[in-house]
């Protein structure tokens, strides 16, 4: 189901006004900025799209969407993904979600802490020398990891 | 809110963070698709994320160290400590969070590791453990699987790979959840045998490969069984399947020629899939088994050699059919248009007979002489022809041969090649004209060469079916293989 927030919002204003001009509703979105929220309707739209031209052929299907998934990959920014996956986790768009966590984890994948959390904008809020016995105790974990 | 800011000195990254904003589930989530390793890095983020990382519920430890062998000994050690640390972790956590996943590779070197290995498990099924792996195939010792892992309330997947069962501590098994089983390389005997059958109500899906210690399997009852694989494993005596299961769509027995074998399939009505690799297959129980399941879709008989003659006719309803090394087949009739694929692989000095309009992929293999040609005037009708050989000299037909019989496959349109060794210059082949069908130069539309040596003989190969099929409109060569 795509868009399940808005669709509840519909629902609800349904309830409520029976009279409501569906097509010129204004639903307030606060936690999505107009930049993602575009790159997902067009998600959506051509997710749909897709579907309804390979309405028996799951793979062809499948093919085509990954292609297109391809395509836009190359368009958006790395760091425009986490305000994607915001987006779509808000409005409770499920493939959309999937498909950026999968775009997400692609690009840090092997990559080394340091990266990750300049990826990520965090902090290492770490006590002093906590960092280094994690480390020691994680060893194992750190062979064989690519240098950023 | 913040815009996403490009650091051009050092690569990308976001000013502040917002991912912590996000649900754990949905930040698991993004680690799920990571390497096991990079996921227990995720601790050393910062410590929200570590949070994060101790509700994992995938936990995979592999302690095999394929990449150098220096330092093993070091390494092992840094694997202990680390797993160690990781679930007891977990086990001082206040709630305790569920390790739906759990799978453990290790060699064990000696006894004395095993009880290291027991708390581990021991661990893992008080934290609701769904999928259970172990593997210990490179362990220099038989490792005792704990009594309480065929207890286990939680578990729907079990898949264990070398190790043992044993009777004594076992007494009987209890698994009302369980779905999947699969045991290769494991030591059992009859008697577990039996406790595993009665003990997992709502199982879907069992294997047996390469066990030793069970003589006697009975499969009965197993209402919601879906799929049976009984493969190679050593000294077994008796099989039998006394199933109404309705549900069994899939069933594979591959145990050579075993002294009581006693398969009664008839009930299964559902049976999609059957594969036989036994010599204890007769006509009679064939004949019966391919009318009686109407479902039946995909046949596979290796080494039957208790079958003298195949006949299908038009009411049995296979789509596949693949003959190996049967080595008394005298005669096969085929004679259904519901036959869509054909593979032999075998002796080609049968009576073969073959009226199968659906047939669309033929595959035969072996070398030339005037009977497998014969042989190969009967797949005329197939859409697809798929020549598996040895030898690349083997396709080109002795010129002898080929001035005394008709082309056989004139009507072939796809043609695909597999060959192994590299190509043996080919004399140029006289072409149809004097011969009542047209040849396969005039037919041929495509050919896939899947080879499985090298591109170096593409160029000549190309030249040669372009040169010799006129209507070829597709030519492509692949190297390692195409299904």
């Amino acid at each position: 189901m795509k868009f399940c927030a808005v669709k509840q919002y519909f629902d609800d204003e349904n309830n409520n006004n029976i009279t409501s001009g569906a097509s010129t509703t204004m639903i307030p979105l606060p936690n999505v900025e107009s930049h993602p929220l575009a790159i997902l309707i067009t998600y959506c739209k051509k997710h749909l799209k897709i579907k309804a031209n390979n309405a028996d052929n799951k793979k062809e299907t499948e093919k085509e969407m990954e292609q297109y998934e391809q395509e836009l990959l190359k368009k958006v920014m790395p760091q425009e993904l986490t305000e994607l996956i915001l987006a779509a986790n808000y409005l409770n768009f499920k493939e959309a979600l999937d498909f950026f966590c999968r775009a997400v984890a692609s690009a840090i994948q092997n990559k080394s802490i340091e990266f990750v959390r300049k990826f990520f904008g965090l902090e290492s809020d770490f006590e002093l020398g906590e960092e280094e016995k994690l480390r020691e105790e994680f060893a194992w974990s750190f062979e064989g990891v690519d240098e950023d | 809110m913040e815009q996403a800011v490009v650091d051009n000195d050092v690569g990308v990254g976001v000013e502040t963070d917002r991912l912590s904003e996000l649900q754990i589930e949905v930040l698991q989530h993004i680690l799920s698709f990571l390497p096991t390793k990079q996921v227990f890095q995720s601790t050393l983020l910062s410590t929200t994320w570590r949070h994060v990382w101790t509700t994992f519920p995938t936990l995979k430890f592999d302690s095999t160290n394929k990449r150098n062998l220096e330092d093993v000994k070091r390494i092992k050690a840094n694997f202990y400590k680390f797993v160690e640390k990781t679930l007891r972790i977990r086990h001082h956590q206040s709630e305790r969070s569920q390790i739906k996943n759990f799978e453990l590779m290790d060699g064990l070197p000696h006894s004395k590791s095993m009880s290291r290995v027991d708390r581990w498990i021991s661990f893992v099924l008080e934290s609701d453990v769904e999928e259970l792996n172990l593997d210990f195939r490179y362990s220099q010792i038989d490792y005792i699987l704990p009594h309480a892992v065929l207890f286990a309330k939680s578990l729907t997947a079990l898949t264990l790979y070398s190790c043992k069962l044993e009777s004594t501590c076992c007494g009987d098994i209890n698994l009302p959840s369980l779905k999947k089983l699969s045991l290769s390389f494991v030591y059992a005997d009859d008697q577990i045998f039996r406790n595993l059958v009665s003990g997992c109500p709502v199982i879907e899906d069992m294997k047996f490969g390469n066990c030793r210690g069970i003589k006697s399997m009975k499969f009965f009852g197993l209402p919601k069984v879906m799929a049976i694989t009984v493969t190679k494993n050593d000294g077994l005596e008796r099989l039998e399947l006394a199933l109404e299961a309705s549900n069994l769509y899939y069933l594979c027995i591959d145990q050579g020629s075993i002294p009581e074998l006693n398969l009664h399939l008839l009930p299964c009505k559902n049976l999609k899939e059957l594969i036989i690799d036994t010599p204890n297959v007769t006509e009679k129980w064939l004949d019966e088994h391919l009318s009686g399941l109407p479902l039946l879709e995909n046949l596979r008989l290796r080494v039957c050699s208790g079958l003298e003659r195949i006949k299908l006719s038009s009411r049995h309803h296979l789509k596949s059919l693949e003959l190996w090394l049967c080595k008394n087949l005298v005669e096969v009739m085929i004679d259904t248009p519901k036959l869509c694929r054909l593979l032999y692989f075998g002796e080609t000095a049968i009576s073969f007979s073959l009226n199968a309009l659906g047939l669309l992929k033929a595959e035969p293999y072996g070398t030339w002489d005037a009977k497998k040609i014969e042989f190969l005037s009967k797949m005329r009708n197939s859409k697809v022809f798929k020549l598996n050989i040895i030898d690349f000299k083997d396709v080109i037909i002795p010129k002898e041969l080929r001035e005394t019989l008709p082309s056989p496959l004139y009507n072939v349109k796809h043609l695909k090649l597999s060959y192994e060794k590299p190509i043996y210059k080919g004399e140029n082949p006289s072409c149809c004209k004097f011969l009542p069908f047209p040849c396969w130069r005039h037919c041929l539309k495509t050919v896939k060469i899947d080879s499985l040596k090298g591109y170096t003989d593409e160029e000549l190969l190309y030249k040669y079916f372009s040169e010799n099929a006129k209507t070829l409109e597709d030519f492509q060569f692949h190297v390692g293989g195409i299904a």
